[in-house]
């Protein structure tokens, strides 16, 4: 039997005929973008804002603040919209988040995407988002993480982080990069995620390498198990401890002191706020390293540039339960943050005062 | 730029478009083609796109001058002083200078395609190719540049010659052949590694079983990686109307090491067969007749083709001493065949056959060890775990029970069933099946690597070699 085995592979083509050909291609395309349709509708959305959609935001209203950080910013969408009904829509809060943070990256996207918005001026020369009045950047520990030399590219004060292509460029820093460093892996993100947008529409897409879409068709829940949740939780506490003397990276820490002076610069009152934690992540050796260097840090920059700090990584009502994984709120969680938000230190943003 | 990722969604549709709706001309097919294939170079350097064209216009020159009949030798010596020294000088000058320098891409695969260029015209069994555009993409072929499969002049200038008329069945096969080749360079090695990476990244905290199943999910990998990457290749090139040659043939039915050989990269045996094992034994040096240390040096070229490290060095050795072990065993069963005819039948039974593809496929898993270990030292770890003389406690038996991973070795497994004669008519039949059932299978083929292959996935371990 075995000496007859193919000594060739693939085998010669088979003779076929066009019309075979497009059928077959046919319902494969129908096969996948049925499945994709089904899945839309069956499963919950795991649409994730991304900078663009903040980008797109601010171009489109006129907030009075934005809110910038990594993923944990899309919190504050919660905000704006209990804001947004409260006002009629007249009070609105653009919210721009960055998928793997990075301070380094939220003051690239401030400076080169978000700072020409917020100074274009109309025709009569004032502002068109007059009402703009605050920059609130939202960031934790991670953040504040060396980005690694492999991972990312050594720019002039340290390393551009590796999300910065896929996630906060436009074409045309693409090609500039590309014309400064050659077509490399770095620069190469930013194709990926061009190939991604293109099927911007598509839940399988949308999913790949978030495994969202199996959760729910297994167990039909976006939210982890419990016993998933704790193994996660447990996974990640030694990971937070072990981070330790990688937070506060010099670069991260002058590029928070650019947020604050560019927020400045362009007029605004910026506040820094550090985001919940999920405190069962948190040992007590992590409490008193990471978490204690990060936030001296933060403060500590905040005290001497005199702008609001608030620090909710222990304060805020959120439990478990708000949690879909070892960072993230969930629905639930996002609507407690933003009302506590708004009802204490956010409560600015109600009167549109700077504070 | 691969031949799987993002950019290759956007740079194989642009390519294939503006191809087939040139006019069917085989100078603007090519002339597009090699375009194409430079800026596919390009995309990983600049630079090292110069030194291709470089030692592409050299050996152009060389072909031409063997053609003419002027100094033949001391041409034929230019292009494998120019060729080796190049790969030499990449591969090996670390082990001098300390400092290593990155491999130009392509370079291990082009090298030995150009350098069987030559060779075929020095020793005359074809004519040097006198046209520029057509040798300049005899070289640069996108599709097969990194990584192979290595072509000989023969069978990819021809090619060039005609124009290339697009046809269904190039496109059906041509899809399919990527599609499969997708799946084993994306899936199934991508989970197959789980079975390898912490062994082999601390091999002393494991026992016996584990590191025989970390160089069994390694011999997986490396299959799936590679194969699966020549698949995607000969499928690009089919979808572009050219023929590659087959590069990996079900090599997990093998049942002798030169089986196993003619069916594993198939077309570096064949060329380190044809060039240097060849002229060998059959040339009027002192290796004329001596077989057995022809196969050692062939397969000491194969190890150090791998890689410049010892490790590399003993898999080539291995290999060649498994060999000529083999040869020596055949050698020695055609003789008592000779003196009882017995031995014929009982060579035929499946009894035999069973012992020969284990004791095949053993030998191969367990060389797999010094393939990917880094250092001699692990390579002693390992084999004292896996001949039972030493070993550490820790088992990682447990990463067999992931199911992607389980999922992706029965891949591997059902892509070899389907290839004996008895399932052979399941392939046939699947072909035979209406056309939207075939669409909806593939469909939903596309779906299951949307859903579980996450992006950036692919590796290429044989475009490190």
């Amino acid at each position: 039997m075995l000496d007859s085995v193919p000594t060739v592979t693939p085998p010669p083509p088979r003779p076929t005929s066009w019309r075979q050909l497009l059928l077959v291609a046919a319902f494969a395309a129908a096969t996948v973008v049925g499945i994709d349709r089904w899945l839309s509708h069956r499963c919950q959305g795991v649409v994730l804002a991304q900078v663009d959609d903040g980008v797109a935001q601010l171009a489109a209203e006129d907030p009075v603040a934005i809110v910038l950080g990594s993923s944990q910013a899309r919190s504050f969408a919660a905000v704006d919209e209990v804001l947004a009904a409260e006002s009629g829509g007249a009070t609105r809060v653009a919210t721009v988040a960055i998928e793997d943070g990075r301070i380094s990256t939220a003051a690239w996207v401030l400076h080169h995407r978000l700072r020409p918005l917020i100074e274009q001026r109309g025709a009569d020369g004032r502002r068109l988002r007059s009402n703009l009045r605050h920059l609130i950047f939202v960031t934790d520990w991670w953040d504040s993480m060396l980005a690694d030399a492999h991972d990312g590219r050594p720019d002039g004060d340290g390393v551009a982080s590796r999300n910065l292509p896929g996630r906060a460029w436009t074409f045309g820093d693409f090609v500039d990069d590309v014309a400064a460093h050659g077509y490399d892996d770095y620069n190469k993100a930013f194709v990926a995620a061009a190939f991604a947008d293109l099927f911007g529409d598509s839940v399988l897409v949308r999913d790949r390498g978030y495994g969202l879409l199996l959760r729910q068709l297994r167990h039909g829940r976006l939210e982890m198990s419990r016993a998933e949740h704790l193994a996660q939780i447990d996974g990640k506490r030694q990971s937070i401890e072990d981070s330790a003397p990688l937070v506060c990276a010099p670069a991260e820490l002058r590029a928070l002191q650019r947020i604050v002076d560019e927020a400045r610069e362009l007029g605004l009152q910026p506040t820094i706020v550090l985001y919940p934690a999920l405190v069962e992540t948190l040992s007590e050796r992590a409490r008193q390293t990471t978490m204690r260097r990060f936030h001296d840090a933060a403060a500590g920059l905040a005290a001497r540039a005199g702008v609001p700090f608030f620090d909710w990584t222990y304060d805020s009502p959120l439990r478990l339960e708000h949690f879909r994984d070892h960072a993230h709120l969930n629905a639930h969680g996002h609507a407690l943050l933003a009302g506590w938000a708004l009802a204490n230190d956010l409560a600015f943003l109600r009167d549109g005062k700077k504070q | 730029m691969s031949l799987c990722e993002a950019d290759t969604f956007f740079f194989l549709p642009l390519v294939l478009a503006l191809y087939w709706l040139l006019p069917r001309r085989a100078a603007l097919q090519n002339g597009w083609l090699l375009l194409c294939s430079w800026v596919f170079y390009a995309s990983h350097s600049v630079p090292l796109l110069l030194l291709l064209v470089l030692v592409t216009a050299v050996d152009y020159a060389v072909g031409l001058g063997l053609g003419a009949g002027r100094a033949r030798r001391p041409l034929f010596a230019l292009s494998l002083l120019v060729n080796l020294g190049l790969l030499l000088w990449f591969k090996y000058s670390g082990l001098l200078t300390g400092a290593s320098l990155a491999l130009p891409l392509g370079l291990s695969y082009y090298t030995l395609q150009k350098l069987g260029y030559t060779a075929d015209v020095y020793l005359g069994r074809r004519p040097p190719e006198r046209s520029p555009l057509r040798f300049a993409t005899f070289v640069a072929f996108f599709p097969q540049i990194i990584a192979g499969p290595i072509s000989q002049a023969d069978e990819l200038l021809p090619q060039l010659e005609r124009p290339r008329l697009l046809r269904p069945e190039l496109l059906a096969s041509g899809a399919a052949a990527y599609l499969l080749g997708f799946v084993l360079n994306t899936f199934c090695a991508h989970y197959a590694a789980d079975l390898v990476t912490d062994v082999f990244a601390a091999p002393a905290r494991y026992d016996g079983p584990s590191c025989w199943l970390a160089a069994f999910g390694y011999a997986v990998q490396v299959f799936s990686d590679f194969a699966g990457y020549s698949l995607m290749a000969i499928g690009i090139a089919r979808l572009l109307g050219i023929e590659l040659p087959a590069n990996f043939a079900y090599p997990f039915w093998s049942r002798s090491l030169p089986e196993f050989w003619r069916r594993w990269h198939i077309t570096l045996n064949r060329w380190l067969f044809r060039y240097i094992f060849t002229p060998l034994v059959t040339g009027s040096g002192w290796f004329r007749g001596r077989m057995a240390l022809a196969v050692l040096l062939v397969f000491l070229a194969s190890g150090i083709w791998h890689g410049s490290t010892l490790p590399f060095v003993l898999w080539g050795l291995l290999q060649g001493i498994g060999f000529v072990v083999q040869q020596r065993w055949d050698h020695g069963w055609r003789g008592l065949c000779r003196r009882d005819r017995r031995f014929v039948g009982w060579r035929r039974t499946a009894a035999y056959s069973l012992a020969a593809l284990l004791l095949t496929q053993l030998f191969f898993v367990a060389t797999m060890v010094p393939f990917k270990a880094a250092s001699l030292a692990d390579v002693g770890v390992m084999y004292q775990a896996m001949f039972g003389l030493g070993g550490g406690g820790e088992s990682h038996l447990w990463a067999l029970r992931a199911i992607r991973t389980l999922l992706a070795l029965a891949i591997v497994a059902a892509y070899h069933l389907q290839a004996l004669p008895p399932l052979q008519p399941l392939t046939t039949r699947f072909v035979r099946l209406p056309a939207p059932v075939r669409g909806v299978v593939y469909g939903l083929l596309v779906v299951f690597l949307l859903i579980y292959v996450p992006p950036g996935s692919s590796t290429l371990i044989y475009q490190n070699f």
